[in-house]
């Protein structure tokens, strides 16, 4: 079995009266990339911040590397790296300061492996600017190497595309597959760009209101939801309703969908044939993460 | 712990507002030198004469006083400014003049002493041309020995102050001449002469014992002086400066205290950064320690660079020389004087300010801590600080808590340099003990809510 890196269970935070998180249980293990999802103020951030000791657990537990966050913070933080909500570093220091001042608080950074993460940054001669000077992405780049620098084997990014070009968004991807093949780490990734997690995830944990709402691997997640899907071109909708009892979705005067069992496919396309519908193509419609996020949460709606 | 610290000194050294802090401290430094010099060069070059218009002649008393100073002009131009002659008909030959234009103009018409003050004229612009002033001193001296033959107690003691400073004159070879010592021996004589009155110490009133205190400490100051052959109560110098630096620019050190504790919490909230910092492997006990110990250790150390700078600017502005002169304090205690050279007094005077630096670094610290906000912290700072003067109203008042008042405990000086404490029955102990309790009662509630705190979204 593959260890758990990180284990949150059962964990709930309040904020005075207001309950912010509730049950909230979900698990990481080495390889694996999770990316968690979830519209604005599901508790994304907020779950972050309790994996990482900065905001108290109102109750259930959180593991790291077999280390409880509360009793045994040190142990537990010491191979964690991470970015919380915005690549926030000293503006008033260089980049190179800026990693140098963290490595100093942890044993054997050596220079060597500073400039490792200034290579993985791609920053270039910038990092010798101050940080006051970058873009966000830059920022962004800055914080990724910045998390990298004590040899994490968990990775907690807080929306680290955010800011990021399309390039730097396709670095951090193959950086990512790399560290989980290579490091044998794990990876906690929230992000809004839902097409970016799809690409870089393994794992899918779906948020909202504060509650897990579905957490599975990204391909089950896919197949469940888009199994059943199947797009039609005909050349034209009119009346289609009183062929076909199931509901459909109508997309132009040439395209419907339509949910229903592979075996039933040439069944659907012979009925529409013998009603004098032409069928030019038929394809299993291939459903986004972003459009299972939608379905999941209907819609982006914040309460 | 010691990386945390450095990471904590190089956050502040980089920042800049430290080094504008700096620059300014240095360019007050500068600007307060300024002053004194030009102050003192306007006060040297100075010309006591003074131009009147001489329209009003119905004014008898008027035209006396007009033509006794033209008098007194026309015969002090005859010597050189800087000479005894010059100083002395200027101080002794007024009154003669006065006397006998007032006769001549018709002011007043006692033809006696009209006769003998132009006798006692002559007979002084006799002694200026052709006597040392030396003989002059052992005259003086001879009459006073005559006087004190049949004067009565009080007098007596009287003539003897002024025996005194005409030996002092004669053994340190003061003239009569406008010179520094000149001055300081002319004062010590007054300061003397006025502590005559005062002669049961225990008797007084608090105010006058401060005023006799203060006429002790001025003419064993003048005492120093003359014995030393220096000025030591010398206002304008680079050693004067430099003393009443730590009393009296203590703003520039509360300044310093603000630019440093004030930010030191409530910028890593502010700027988010404090996420970074938390996550790494130290507790937060251990964290916020290390930035305590980096915000009282650089507080003392920008004292010290600002004490440096106002050595340096002091000494390039106006003079290095004031600067080999050692600091004299007066204690009250064992009425006497104790002299330390200037680097050991800047050492023991901030030594003395330290209690009270680091109460007020702690309050801003702890307020910056638990509000996240420089200006709370900075306010809370500087009401605990300028309360402080306010509650030293309570010292006539004999509440039994008044002796526990910060503002009667965090300040040293009376300790350090022997002075009588603020209230009386204080020691050095209890002050210290009064001193860490605040300082309990201000950082254990500190560390306890800080480690329990929820980092917010900025
Ligand atoms: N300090 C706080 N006090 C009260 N409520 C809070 C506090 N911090 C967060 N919340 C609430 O908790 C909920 C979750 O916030 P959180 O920041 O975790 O959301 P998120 O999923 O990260 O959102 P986003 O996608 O916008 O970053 C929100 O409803 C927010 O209002
Ligand atoms: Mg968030």
């Amino acid at each position: 079995m593959k260890k758990k890196i990180l284990e949150c269970s059962n964990l709930k935070k309040n904020f005075g009266k207001k309950t912010v998180l509730d049950n909230v249980s979900f698990s990481i293990e080495e390889g694996d990339i999770l990316g968690f999802i979830g519209p604005n103020g599901a508790g994304k951030t907020t779950t972050i911040k309790l994996i990482l000791g900065l905001q108290k657990i109102t109750s259930g537990s959180v593991l790291i590397n077999g280390y409880d966050i509360n009793k045994d913070f040190v142990k537990a933080i010491n191979r964690v790296g991470a970015i919380v909500e915005n690549p926030d570093m000293y503006m008033y220091l260089s980049g190179r300061e800026n990693l140098k001042m963290i490595a100093r608080l942890y044993k054997n950074i050596g220079n060597d492996k500073i400039e490792e993460v200034i290579k993985i940054s791609g920053l270039g001669k910038r990092i010798n600017d101050k940080v006051s000077k970058y873009s966000l992405g830059m920022r962004q780049r800055l914080g990724i190497a910045a998390s990298l620098l004590a040899s994490p084997n968990l990775l907690i990014l807080d929306e680290p595309t955010n800011g990021l070009d399309p390039e730097g968004i396709k670095e951090l991807r193959d950086l990512l597959n790399r560290l989980v093949k290579e490091q044998k780490i794990g990876i906690l990734i929230s992000s809004h760009n839902l097409l970016e997690l799809e690409t870089i995830c393994n794992k899918v944990c779906i948020i909202q209101n504060g509650k897990i709402i579905e957490s599975s691997t990204i391909k089950d997640l896919k197949e469940r939801l888009s199994q059943s899907y199947y797009v039609f071109e005909v050349n034209k909708i009119k009346d289609l309703y009183k062929i076909i009892d199931d509901k459909l979705e109508v997309f132009d005067e040439h395209f419907f969908r339509i949910k229903i069992e592979h075996d039933k496919v040439p069944d659907l396309i012979l009925k529409l044939t013998s009603n004098n519908y032409k069928v030019y193509q038929v394809y299993q419609s291939q459903i986004s993460l972003e459009d299972a996020f939608l379905q999941k949460t209907g819609g982006n709606k914040i309460d | 712990m010691i990386n945390l610290i450095k990471n904590e000194f190089i956050k502040i050294v980089k920042k800049k507002s430290f080094i504008i802090m700096l620059l300014i401290v240095s360019g007050y430094s500068f600007l307060t030198n300024f002053v004194y010099k030009t102050l003192f060069d306007i006060t040297a070059d100075f010309d006591f004469e003074q131009t009147i218009s001489i329209d009003d002649k119905e004014d008898l008393e008027y035209k006396v006083g007009l033509e006794t100073e033209k008098e007194l002009k026309s015969l002090t131009s005859k010597y050189d400014k800087s000479s005894w002659q010059y100083n002395y008909a200027e101080e002794n030959a007024y009154d003669y003049i006065y006397e006998i234009k007032s006769y001549e103009i018709g002011l007043t018409d006692d033809k006696e002493i009209y006769e003998q003050e132009k006798e006692n004229y002559e007979a002084l612009k006799n002694d200026l041309d052709n006597k040392d002033w030396k003989d002059i001193v052992k005259e003086e001296k001879l009459e006073y020995e005559k006087a004190l033959e049949v004067a009565d107690d009080k007098e007596k003691e009287t003539i003897k102050v002024h025996i005194e400073a005409l030996d002092l004159r004669l053994e340190k070879n003061i003239s009569f001449a406008r010179t520094e010592m000149n001055q300081i021996l002319l004062n010590y004589e007054t300061n003397k002469i006025n502590l005559l009155e005062y002669s049961n110490v225990d008797n007084l009133s608090e105010s006058q014992k401060e005023i006799y205190y203060g006429l002790r400490e001025e003419m064993l100051i003048d005492k120093y002086s003359l014995d030393h052959g220096v000025n030591a109560g010398e206002s304008g110098n680079s050693r004067t400066i430099f003393i009443n630096f730590f009393s009296e620019y203590s703003f520039i050190i509360l300044i310093m205290v603000f630019v440093v504790a004030g930010p030191i919490m409530s910028n890593e909230y502010n700027n988010g950064t404090i996420k970074l910092l938390l996550t790494r492997p130290y507790t937060r006990t251990k964290i916020l320690l290390s930035k305590y110990i980096t915000v009282l250790i650089s507080i003392i150390f920008s004292i010290l660079i600002v004490s440096l700078i106002q050595l340096v600017v002091g000494g390039i502005v106006l003079d290095f020389d004031s600067l080999k002169i050692p600091a004299v304090v007066y204690s009250s205690v064992t009425d006497s004087l104790t002299t330390y050279n200037l680097i050991t007094y800047a050492g023991l005077s901030i030594l003395s300010l330290l209690p009270s630096i680091i109460i007020v670094s702690t309050v801003v610290f702890a307020l910056s801590t638990l509000f996240s906000s420089t200006a709370i912290a900075t306010f809370g700072g500087f009401a605990i600080y300028s309360l402080s003067d306010l509650l030293y109203l309570f010292n006539s008042t004999n509440k039994w808590w008044v002796k526990y008042l910060w503002s009667y405990n965090w300040d040293f000086t009376p300790y350090i340099f022997n002075k009588a404490p603020s209230i009386e029955g204080l020691n050095i102990w209890f002050s210290l003990a009064v001193c860490v309790a605040y300082l309990l009662i201000i950082l254990i509630p500190t560390f306890v809510l800080f480690n329990r705190k929820d980092i917010s979204n900025t």
